[in-house]
């Protein structure tokens, strides 16, 4: 794509307005002028993808920044899913920005008067858009500014706010800390004791400090992950809600086989997998398969791992986990088979494992419809 | 009469263990095949034969009835760590080591080159020389190092065919894997492959390394870790290879030792005092 200045950019927006009408089609030549309400007008009009190509450089957010404060007086359902859209661009473009735009946002729903906001579906509206900006934020940001957003939104009192203690906010609440706890389990950037164990049995030299931590300081890492743990377990039944029960059970299935407890990993993972959600059905029959290895159930998790290839035939996690629980049954050949057919498949098709610590950036893209739909 | 019959029940016993099913990590026909490396020093120890050749098997004391050198092809499969942490000018030099590699293989031997970031692909699948190499970065952005080494190592036995030799060049960091550490070791005490661990650059400096990740790899399948400077990957990677062919494949009959499960190995020369011997430190049976 080519780059060009944010006044550039809003200039081609012009033209936009000018061809709104008909747009949805063509894309924009660039004209003279421009302003924000141009973008909202050609975003309405329906050409979304004009964000895009709109905000291509973390330059033309930092513009952006500077010009909302005029734009953003009165409320207007189109500018808060404008700004969305912009903050969804952001993660990709420009990540430090995402937060920035979507706490703008928030304050904005909060804040801004007037338009249709004693509409009846008004706090459908709200719920769905702060459902979203949680869901960008957990692919763009770090699990510090998820808890944050989720916090400031929980912790506002005004009337607009009322209905907001979802599931999926306090789900997004408790991601954020088992991302947390991810990000710092203690075999990420070191060797575990049994390799240590290992090269010192073949007189291997191994340093006392292998990433910066010094033998008592790592002991008090795997202490503080698996109280890391405990928190996103917490989190994770406190956010058991109607609409979020079945992933909350899901992700604390996933935490208890870290906390090295299978049997009640695999007792949490005891639920009919979701019709409709193909993702989620994909994580409980991996995290199952997983479990059940754990357990010495080899026949079942070569079971669990098939069930969650029937669903992603793509996916490398469970491929993996097949080929090694066939290993285990010695059926080498059938393993090695399954191995060179994940290898040669390579990059192509999705892995659900890749966007797990993600949480609902998966569907955004079905919020950020349904908003949409919401402005006609 | 109750004498006979102990006599009787004990020889079922002997039969039972000295009849072993062939280990997994290599299904002989002639015995437990296991590659030894022996060095005086950097120099390779040629010439030993099988009664110079001391091994134990779950600490029981066996008897060694071949030692051949280097006189079986071998199975190359190169693991390359092309993710974010790897750069464009490392990305290059793969290439061009991957290439110097492949033309120093012989006809007979066999090459299948993998690559990953998050995502695992082959850039070469298996075949013989001339290799036709499709290096590409692809798939998302993170280091999955632990499913990569772990889809890696699953192999199937050739114990009188081919010798089977995986060299890993990596940092060994991760951020992407869904498996774990003990699962990579567990799998590295199954498979049929001599591991070699190549870490490229300075570790000392600035680069944060899994060291004695790489190392519990090399160790638990014989082969060994190697560090080098970006500039002579290519040569340490041939260095490698060429370690391996002049590696021992010595063979004995389990005696002694209930066939089924882990068999913990201790291989040493005869008055080879001074000597480094590699060798795996153990196999499973069933």
């Amino acid at each position: 794509m080519m780059i060009r200045p944010f006044g550039m950019a809003l200039a081609c927006l012009l033209f936009a307005t000018a061809t709104a009408g008909s747009a949805g089609s063509a894309h924009p030549a660039p004209a003279q002028g421009g302003s924000l309400d141009a973008t909202l007008a050609a975003y309405l009009g329906g050409d979304t993808a004009i964000i895009a190509r709109t905000f291509t450089r973390p330059r033309d957010f930092e513009v952006l920044r500077r010009d909302l404060d005029r734009w953003l007086k009165s409320w207007d359902r189109g500018k808060a899913l404008v700004l969305l859209e912009v903050s969804r661009v952001a993660g990709s473009v420009a990540p430090q920005y995402a937060a920035i735009i979507v706490n703008v946002g928030r304050v904005y729903m909060e804040t801004a008067s007037g338009g249709d906001r004693a509409a009846p579906d008004f706090a459908a509206f709200v719920q769905i858009w702060h459902d979203a900006a949680a869901g960008v934020l957990q692919r763009a940001s770090d699990p510090w500014k998820v808890e944050a957003y989720v916090t400031d939104v929980l912790g506002t009192s005004t009337s607009a706010s009322s209905g907001r203690l979802t599931g999926r906010l306090l789900l997004a609440r408790a991601v954020a800390q088992e991302r947390r706890c991810w990000d710092q389990r203690p075999a990420l950037e070191q060797a575990s004791p049994e390799v240590e164990v290992l090269a010192k049995a073949a007189d291997m030299v191994v340093p006392d400090d292998l990433d910066g931590l010094a033998k008592a300081g790592r002991a008090a890492k795997v202490r503080s992950h698996l109280t890391c743990l405990g928190e996103a377990l917490t989190r994770l039944e406190a956010a058991a809600r109607d609409d979020t029960r079945v992933e909350a059970s899901v992700r604390a299935g996933w935490i208890l086989f870290q906390m090295g407890r299978s049997q009640d990993a695999l007792n949490r993972l005891e639920i009919v997998p979701p019709g409709d959600d193909r993702d989620l059905a994909f994580w409980l029959a991996l995290f199952r398969g997983r479990a059940l290895d754990a357990l010495g159930r080899v026949a079942d998790s070569v079971a669990a791992y098939r069930s969650a290839l029937a669903l992603v035939p793509t996916a490398q996690s469970a491929g993996i986990g097949l080929a090694l629980e066939l290993v285990r049954l010695d059926r080498r050949a059938e393993a090695d088979q399954r191995a060179r057919a994940l290898r040669s498949a390579g990059a192509a098709g999705p892995d659900p494992w890749s966007f797990y610590m993600n949480g609902d950036d998966r569907l955004v893209d079905d919020w950020l419809k349904q908003l949409r739909a919401a402005l006609r | 009469m109750m004498q006979s019959l102990l006599v009787l029940v004990f020889a079922v016993i002997v039969a039972g263990v000295q009849s072993p099913s062939p280990p997994q990590f290599g299904a002989a026909t002639h015995g437990v095949p296991i590659d030894v490396a022996v060095f005086d020093g950097k120099r390779v120890v040629m010439n030993l034969g099988a009664a110079d050749f001391e091994i134990r098997d779950n600490g029981v004391r066996q008897t060694p009835t071949t030692a051949d050198f280097n006189t079986l092809p071998i199975d190359l499969r190169l693991v390359f760590d092309t993710s974010g942490s790897i750069s464009e000018s490392d990305l290059a030099r793969y290439l061009k080591t991957m290439r110097q590699v492949a033309a120093a293989l012989e006809p007979r031997d066999r090459c299948e080159i993998i690559t990953f970031n998050a995502r695992i692909a082959d850039a070469a699948s298996r075949q013989s020389p001339p290799i036709a190499i499709d290096l590409r970065r692809a798939g998302p952005d993170g280091t999955a190092f632990i499913d990569a080494v772990t889809l890696a190592l699953v192999t199937v036995p050739t114990p009188d065919v081919r010798r089977q030799i995986t060299i890993v060049l990596s940092d060994a960091l991760d951020n992407a894997s869904f498996f774990d550490e003990a699962t990579m070791l567990d799998v590295a005490r199954h498979t049929d492959a001599v591991v070699y661990t190549v870490l490229p650059g300075d570790p000392t400096v600035g680069r944060r390394v899994s060291k004695a990740r790489l190392q519990a790899v090399s160790l638990l399948t014989g082969g060994r870790l190697m560090q080098t400077p970006d500039h002579a990957v290519a040569s340490e990677v041939n260095k490698a290879i060429r370690e391996f062919r002049q590696s021992y494949v010595v063979r004995y009959v389990l005696e002694g030792v209930p066939a089924a499960g882990w068999h913990k190995l201790d291989v040493r020369v005869r008055g080879g005092n001074g000597y480094r011997v590699y060798a795996r430190q153990g196999y499973f049976a069933r």
